[in-house]
């Protein structure tokens, strides 16, 4: 029974990529590229090369990281898309940060900076929380327009406090040595940032979090039925804000991680690039599984490093990358309708029969109860 | 549509005319349950039948049955002495047959007028509200119903939407019109208002159906009645020639229960002390209607105390004010010997509550979550399954296995989504998990209900078991019989009071009965 799911399960994924590779090759021969050299380009661009693998393992942090908050919110049963305005939120008060960190040892400087971004996304989040705990204002709703002023903030920053370069682009100043997280010295290039430990290990302790701890029990029993949740004294609104600012905290570190842990050394307005929504897409193409969303954020990071591959070498453009996605995103949302509709059919459609008649039988008395 | 109503056949008084509405032999069946059992029913033009039963008697499956939601087993329906089907609502309702729900079918944001143009257009771009204006009038003139056309619904009180209700359904042509408890929502001025109205319709030839719990207002507008008791006719008759013992005896029969009677207790301190407790009926206003009014209760260790009372009486109220849930009024609640004043649902559990909500699937079971979660839902979070915040899970599930075992929950796995055991199952999981703590108090509400009949005596023994032990049980239930035969004591809620209490071992079903029914009036 189990295993059965697991299969069709799989079989959907690996039909989600081959539809997006179809996709994809149909797009390339449309352009007059053929898929082979295409392929060839995509691969030596992503994992070919030590240096080219460092990069697409090293980008598919944030990525994870957003993943896991958003598999945490859902967890509670709350739902929220407010993760590009707290990666701003949290990158911001990183930069702060880190720019004043260049006389402390490596080890505190790093240390810090995380904290610095966890806390930034944190607070961002805290008023989407706030919202919602206190004025009900949709978490959904709330979240999506502070991205709004989220973007503008960072915006503002950049051309304010934070901007730093000598030539007035809106941009800091470049990050003092000591605070850039430090990166294999081995690998040419120096791609591979030792954040991608972070990989095994949030995805990791986000599972225990949620089956080992009273915590993620609580939040668990809040999101599967708020209703028995405050029935056996548990807060659901408590647990949803609990879930809301550490989905917070897990995307404000994702900021920290993309500027200092990336390629270009300082902030700019433009950082976040996507990388909120794509955690999303991550984490429902791995069915919200904390595990499964290591590998599928290596996908997304891998698609896009590729896409930027391709166009150098091909002149492909590189927004192909950004068309492969949204072709990902929409096949897994088919999938997860296709999905939801097999495990359904047999074994749920009949106890939803059997649900019904059972109102059914008591519904007598429930009416006229009311 | 054969007939129109202003050309509708006899139009005389009580009960004297031609048959409206009749229905022979008609049974429904859920799975093994007898719904409705070969139940006849005879309604004439002109009149005000009530249709009297117990909760579960089967009125509401009879009237779904007669409005088109269910189509009967076996059994015909004749309409004008015709026999018809429905197979859908919209069948009913254009053959006349009209519904005054219990809750309203009215969209508040919306005029009067405008709810009364909501019906399926024969072309969706034309204008209802000319034709609704116009039909609302002809209604007026006919019966005398006025509404405010375009006064928001929202502003009007529960007595004007009622009545909009019954304006929309004659606008629509229902010559046959149900009124499901149409007193719950009411206040005695606005009842009399509605019972001169119902005289009015039927003097106009209308036939009404009356779905009513209190006898006084059966005796005060109804022709004909006609009893159900589980599910089959008991009697009928003319209102003239019958009185309300005979009637409350239909209803709720007069053999004993069959289950032996409880042996003494021997009752000790009190466990859970209520004085004068009010609750309002919705905690957004205080001010208005009360839904519990001046209850004291006491209830003892190794003792069982039954709340009997047709449902909404202020039981479900009684069990969230207990659990912290609902806020009350004013009152002083003790638990355990400590006065339980800041209540709220952890604080009740760590004062030695316990609690079977009525509801199963809404408040006690996490359906996604797996069945020794389900069953540890509440020893998880706390020592020793947890330790700093960290989980025992392998002691849980073998804590939930223990529980299993004890309480006789069938299920392959403890690792099942609890979702997928048959309720009995569920049930019997649910009272593990609030008997596993051994708490000062258990709250039972209908903790039998939709079980079988071995699930349900499961259940029964369990809460002897724990008297026995010398726990405490607030019994809620529906069924007279249950609360009879499962209690100490029988406190008779009615209408948001406690209308008496009684010893088990003098109850009856006549005389709880005649205390639930008879009582109306003081309200």
């Amino acid at each position: 029974m189990l295993s059965k799911d697991l299969i069709m399960r799989l079989l959907v994924q690996v039909g989600v990529a081959l539809a997006a590779l179809a996709v994809g090759a149909l797009l390339l021969v449309a352009i007059g590229v053929a898929p082979p050299d295409a392929l060839h380009a995509f691969w030596s661009g992503t994992f070919g090369t030590p240096t080219n693998a460092g990069t697409t393992l090293t980008q598919a942090v944030p990525l994870l990281l957003v993943a896991l908050g958003w598999i945490l919110t859902t967890r509670a049963g709350r739902l929220h898309v407010g993760f590009p305005g707290q990666i701003l939120a949290g990158g911001s008060l990183a930069t702060a940060v880190g720019l004043q960190c260049g006389s402390l040892p490596g080890p505190v400087a790093v240390v810090l900076i995380a904290i610095a971004g966890i806390g930034g996304g944190a607070l961002w989040a805290g008023l989407t929380a706030w919202l919602w705990a206190s004025r009900g204002v949709l978490e959904i709703v709330s979240s999506l327009l502070l991205n709004l002023v989220a973007i503008q903030v960072a915006d503002w920053s950049v051309r304010g406090p934070l901007q730093g370069s000598l030539d007035g682009q809106p941009q800091s100043a470049n990050f003092p040595a000591a605070a850039l997280w430090p990166s294999v010295e081995s690998i040419p290039g120096r791609t591979l940032s030792y954040d991608v430990v972070l990989l095994p290990v949030c995805a990791i302790a986000v599972v225990l979090l949620l089956s080992r701890t009273a915590f993620g029990f609580r939040l668990r029993v809040a999101g599967g039925n708020q209703e028995a949740a405050r029935w056996s004294g548990i807060d659901p609104v408590r647990e949803g804000v609990a879930a809301i600012v550490i989905s917070g905290g897990f995307a404000g570190l994702a900021g920290a991680a993309l500027l200092f842990a990336g390629s270009a050394p300082w902030m700019s307005d433009g950082f976040e690039a996507g990388v909120g929504f794509n955690g999303i897409a991550v984490a429902l193409l791995a069915r919200n599984s904390p595990v499964g969303a290591v590998a599928t954020a290596v996908v997304f990071s891998a698609l896009n490093v590729g896409g930027t591959a391709m166009q150098a070498q091909l002149d492909v453009p590189s927004s192909l990358a950004s068309v492969l996605q949204g072709a990902v995103i929409v096949l897994v949302l088919v999938a997860a309708v296709v999905l939801h509709g097999r495990t359904r059919t047999p074994s749920a459609a009949k106890s939803a029969a059997r649900r019904r008649s059972g109102v059914v039988v008591h519904s007598g008395a429930r009416t006229e109860e009311a | 549509m054969k007939t129109r109503p202003d050309s509708g056949p006899a139009r005389r008084g009580t009960g004297t005319g031609a048959s409206a509405l009749r229905l022979t032999g008609v049974t429904k069946r859920f799975g093994s349950f007898v719904a409705n059992d070969a139940v006849d029913l005879d309604i004439a033009w002109g009149e005000i039948h009530a249709l009297l039963g117990e909760n579960g008697a089967g009125k509401t499956t009879l009237m779904r049955i007669v409005t088109g939601l269910y189509t009967p087993d076996e059994g015909g329906i004749e309409l004008d002495g015709e026999p018809v089907r429905f197979r859908k609502p919209e069948h009913a309702l254009r053959a006349g047959i009209g519904m005054v729900h219990q809750h309203f079918t009215l969209v508040p944001t919306l005029t009067e007028l405008e709810n009364l143009a909501i019906a399926p257009a024969a072309v969706p771009w034309r204008n209802g509200l000319t034709e609704a204006r116009r039909r609302s009038q002809e209604v007026a003139t006919a019966t005398g119903l006025r509404i405010t056309p375009d006064r928001l619904v929202a502003d009007a009180s529960v007595g004007e939407r009622q009545r909009l209700e019954i304006v929309k359904l004659l606008c629509r042509g229902a010559r046959i019109l149900i009124f499901d408890e149409p007193s719950a929502a009411l206040s005695p001025g606005e009842w009399d208002e509605l019972a001169n109205l119902m005289r009015r319709l039927a003097a106009d030839g209308h036939a009404v159906i009356l779905i009513s719990h209190k006898l006084s207002e059966v005796f005060s507008v109804a022709d004909r009645y006609t009893v159900l008791r589980r599910g089959a006719v008991s009697g009928s008759g003319t209102i003239a020639e019958a009185t309300p013992d005979h009637l409350v005896t239909l209803m709720v029969g007069d053999r004993m229960a069959d289950r032996p009677p409880l042996p003494a207790g021997t009752p000790g301190p009190a466990v859970l002390t209520i004085r004068s407790l009010d609750v309002a009926r919705d905690d957004n206003q205080p001010a208005g209607p009360k839904a519990l009014q001046g209850i004291d209760l006491e209830v003892r260790r190794g003792e069982i105390l039954g709340i009997a009372g047709v449902a909404g009486s202020g039981q479900s109220e009684l069990v969230e004010v207990l659990m912290g849930i609902r806020p009350a009024l004013s009152g002083a609640i003790e638990l355990a010997g400590r006065p339980f004043t800041h209540r709220s649902p952890r604080r009740f559990f760590r004062a030695g509550g316990a609690v079977i909500p009525e509801d199963r699937h809404h408040a006690a079971i996490v359906p996604g979550m797996t069945l020794w979660e389900n069953i540890t839902l509440r020893s998880l979070r706390s020592a020793p399954l947890n330790r700093q915040g960290l989980l025992d899970v392998r002691a849980a599930s073998a804590e939930a296995r223990r529980l299993m075992n004890e309480f006789d929950v069938r299920a392959d796995s403890e690792n099942l989504p609890i979702g997928r055991l048959s309720g009995g199952n569920q049930q019997k999981a649910v009272l593990a998990r609030e008997l596993s703590g051994n708490p000062a108090l258990l709250i039972a509400a209908q903790p039998v209900r939709g079980l079988d009949v071995r699930a349900a005596d499961f259940v029964y023994r369990s809460l002897v078991a724990h008297r026995e032990r010398g726990g405490a049980v607030l019994l809620i239930s529906m069924d007279l019989d249950e609360v009879i035969s499962m209690s100490d004591r029988i406190a008779v809620l009615a209408h948001g009071r406690i209308q008496g209490v009684v010893e088990a071992a003098k109850a009856t079903r006549a005389n709880l009965g005649a205390l639930m029914t008879s009582s109306g009036e003081a309200l």
